[in-house]
C-alpha cells in the first residue's frame, strides 16, 4: 500500500550495509603489497543490514529494538547520513538532529565555551544563531562556573550535559536518540527526558533505540525489531515488544 | 552544483571555527608564539645564508638579489606547501571520531588545514618583509609596486596544496605508512626546487628539465620576481601554474569524492 509521500519523514528503501572485514587490520602500503604479491588478500564480507525497508511517518515516535550487534546503531547512522548504504536509498525530509553519541566533535583541549560554538558549527548552525542560543545552552547544562575550563578537566557526565544541551537547542524535524541517557546523574536524566518529551509533543519525528523495554512501551507508536541485520518484525509497539521479549 | 555551494555555506562557520581552534591551540600557551613563528625562519635563514653563500660564491650574481632574500622567499613558499600537505594528509584520520558520528562534509578538514597553514604563512611573511626592508635600507634591494602581486603565486601554491592534500588524505586513510613516505618525498622535493641554489647552476645538467616539471619552481620564481625584482609574471608561467593547479585539484577532487564514503570503514 502506497502512503502519501508528504506524510513520510524517513523512507528507507532496500537498504543493505556490508562491511569489509579483514582478518587483520590491513592499513599499510607495505603489508598490502606483500599480501598482494603472496595472494593473501582475503576480505570477508560482513552483512550488518540486509534489505531493510521502512517508512516512518511525520510526528511518529519510532522505536528500534534488538540484541547487541544486531545493527541498530548502524541503521541510525545510515539514516542520518554518516554511513552511506552499500545498496539502497534513504530519503529524509527535514532537519535531523542526531543524538547518537554525545560530545562527538568536542576537543578536550578547548574550553566549554569554545566547544559549544564548535559543536554548533559541526551541526551546521550559524554563528549568529549560536550567539543567540548560548545562554540557553549554558542554563540548561548548569555549568556556568566551568565555562572557561578546558573540557579535559570535566567529568564524563559534565561533558554529556553540555553535549545534550547543544544537540537539543533547536526543535529538529527528526530527532534520533541512541541510548545516550545512561550518563549523567538522575536529576539530569530527568531533565533530558523532559526535554525529549517536549520535542516529541510537536510534530517532530523521533527514533529511539533502547534496551529498556518499559521506556519503549511508554513512548513509541510503533517498533522495529532487528535481528542480525534482518528486519524481523515491525508494527504495533505492544505486539513487537512482546514477541521480542518472548524470543530473547 | 547549487547543492554543493549551499552545503559549503552552511558549513563555513565550521571551517572558520576549526581554523581558529588550531590557531588557539598552537598559540595559547605562549604569548610569544606568534613571535617565534616569525623568528624561526629568520634564524634558519642566517645559518643557511652563511653556509650557502660561501658554497655558491660564483653563481651568486645570477640570482640578482642578496642570498638571504633569495633563500627566505623560496622557503616561504616551500614551507607553506610542506606544512599544508603534511597536515592535510592526516586531517581525515585525526578527525575520525567526529566523522564516525556526525555528518560533516569531509573536505572541510583538508580546507581547514590549508587555511591554517595560510595563516602561518602570513606570519612568516612578516619575517620575509623584515629581511627585505633590511636590504632596502642597505641599498641592495629596490622596492617595486609589483610587491602587491605576491598574492598570485601564494594563491597558486594554496590551490596546489589543497589538491595534493585531498590526494594524500585519501591515500592515508587506506595506507597509513604513506605518512612516512611523504616525509621522504618532501625532502627530495625540496632539493629539486631552487630554494638554496639558483636554477642557472644546473644549466647544462639533465636535472634542469626535471626542475622545470616541478610546479613549485614556478611559484617560487614568480614570488621572487614580483616581490624583489619588480618584474611581472609572464603569460607562459601563468598558464603553466593554472594548468598544474587545475590538474592536481581535479585529480584530488575526483579521488576524494570517489573514496569519501568508504573513509568511515577504514578509520
Ligand atoms: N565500521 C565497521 N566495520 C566493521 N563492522 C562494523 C562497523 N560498524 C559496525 N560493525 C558491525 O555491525 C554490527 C552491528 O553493529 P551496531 O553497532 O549497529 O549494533 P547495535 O545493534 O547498535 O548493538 P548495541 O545494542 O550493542 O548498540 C556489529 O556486528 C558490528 O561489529
Ligand atoms: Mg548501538
Amino acid at each position: 500500500m502506497e502512503e502519501k509521500a508528504s506524510n513520510i519523514a524517513i523512507s528507507v528503501k532496500n537498504v543493505s550495509m556490508h562491511f569489509n572485514m579483514c582478518s587483520e587490520k590491513l592499513n599499510s602500503l607495505k603489508e598490502y603489497f606483500i599480501k598482494f604479491i603472496k595472494r593473501q588478500l582475503f576480505f570477508s564480507r560482513f552483512i550488518a543490514l540486509e534489505n531493510i525497508n521502512l517508512n516512518i511517518k511525520k510526528g511518529e515516535v519510532f522505536g528500534i529494538v534488538g540484541l547487541n550487534g544486531s545493527g541498530k546503531s548502524t541503521l541510525l547512522k545510515v539514516i542520518c547520513g554518516v554511513l552511506k548504504p552499500t545498496i539502497g536509498k534513504v530519503k529524509i525530509s527535514g532537519r535531523i538532529s542526531p543524538l547518537i553519541e554525545l560530545g562527538a566533535g568536542f576537543n578536550m583541549d578547548l574550553t566549554a565555551r569554545e566547544n559549544i560554538f564548535l559543536n554548533g558549527a559541526v551541526l551546521g548552525y550559524s554563528k549568529k544563531f549560536m550567539n543567540e542560543k548560548f545562554n540557553e545552552i549554558v542554563e540548561f547544562s548548569e555549568l556556568r562556573e566551568f565555562l572557561d575550563v578546558p573540557m579535559k578537566n570535566y567529568s564524563s557526565g559534565m561533558v554529556a550535559r553540555v553535549a545534550f544541551a547543544v544537540a537539543t537547542i533547536v526543535k529538529p524535524d527528526i530527532l534520533i536518540v541512541d541510548e545516550i541517557l545512561s550518563v549523567g546523574d538522575f536529576k539530569f536524566q530527568e531533565k533530558c527526558n523532559k526535554r525529549i518529551k517536549e520535542l516529541m509533543q510537536g510534530d517532530t519525528t523521533v527514533i529511539i533505540v533502547s534496551h529498556h523495554m518499559e521506556e519503549i512501551k511508554k513512548v513509541c507508536n510503533s517498533v522495529l525489531w532487528l535481528d542480525h541485520g534482518h528486519l524481523k518484525m515491525i508494527g504495533e509497539t505492544e505486539k513487537v515488544c512482546n514477541a521480542y521479549k518472548n524470543f530473547s | 552544483m547549487k547543492k554543493y555551494i549551499e552545503n559549503f555555506i552552511k558549513y563555513f562557520p565550521l571551517l572558520f571555527l576549526l581554523t581558529s581552534k588550531d590557531f588557539k591551540l598552537k598559540y595559547r600557551r605562549s604569548v610569544l608564539g606568534v613571535f617565534w613563528s616569525t623568528l624561526n625562519p629568520l634564524l634558519i635563514m642566517i645559518v643557511v645564508t652563511s653556509v650557502f653563500s660561501v658554497i655558491l660564491k660564483f653563481s651568486l650574481e645570477k640570482i640578482r638579489m642578496p642570498f638571504a632574500v633569495f633563500y627566505i622567499t623560496g622557503s616561504l613558499i616551500f614551507n607553506f606547501f610542506s606544512e599544508a600537505s603534511s597536515s592535510s594528509m592526516t586531517a581525515i584520520t585525526a578527525n575520525a571520531s567526529l566523522i564516525q558520528k556526525v555528518y560533516v562534509p569531509k573536505y572541510i578538514f583538508i580546507l581547514e588545514k590549508c587555511a591554517f597553514s595560510l595563516i602561518n604563512l602570513m606570519f612568516s611573511t612578516i619575517a620575509v618583509l623584515v629581511v627585505v626592508f633590511y636590504y632596502v635600507l642597505k641599498g641592495q634591494v629596490v622596492l617595486h609596486a609589483t610587491i602587491f602581486l605576491i598574492f598570485i603565486p601564494i594563491f597558486f601554491t594554496f590551490l596546489f596544496s589543497i589538491g595534493v592534500g585531498l590526494i594524500l588524505s585519501t591515500l592515508t586513510v587506506f595506507f597509513r605508512d604513506i605518512v612516512h613516505l611523504w616525509g621522504v618525498i618532501l625532502t627530495m622535493w625540496v632539493y629539486l626546487t631552487p630554494i638554496v641554489y639558483p636554477i642557472e647552476v644546473l644549466k647544462f645538467s639533465s636535472l634542469d628539465w626535471v626542475i622545470k616539471l616541478n610546479p613549485i619552481y614556478y611559484f617560487v620564481t614568480d614570488l621572487r620576481k614580483v616581490m624583489i625584482l619588480g618584474e611581472i609574471i609572464t603569460l607562459k608561467s601563468l598558464i603553466i601554474e593554472s594548468f598544474s593547479c587545475f590538474i592536481v585539484l581535479i585529480l584530488g577532487i575526483l579521488l576524494f569524492k570517489k573514496a569519501q564514503d568508504k573513509f568511515i570503514l577504514h578509520i
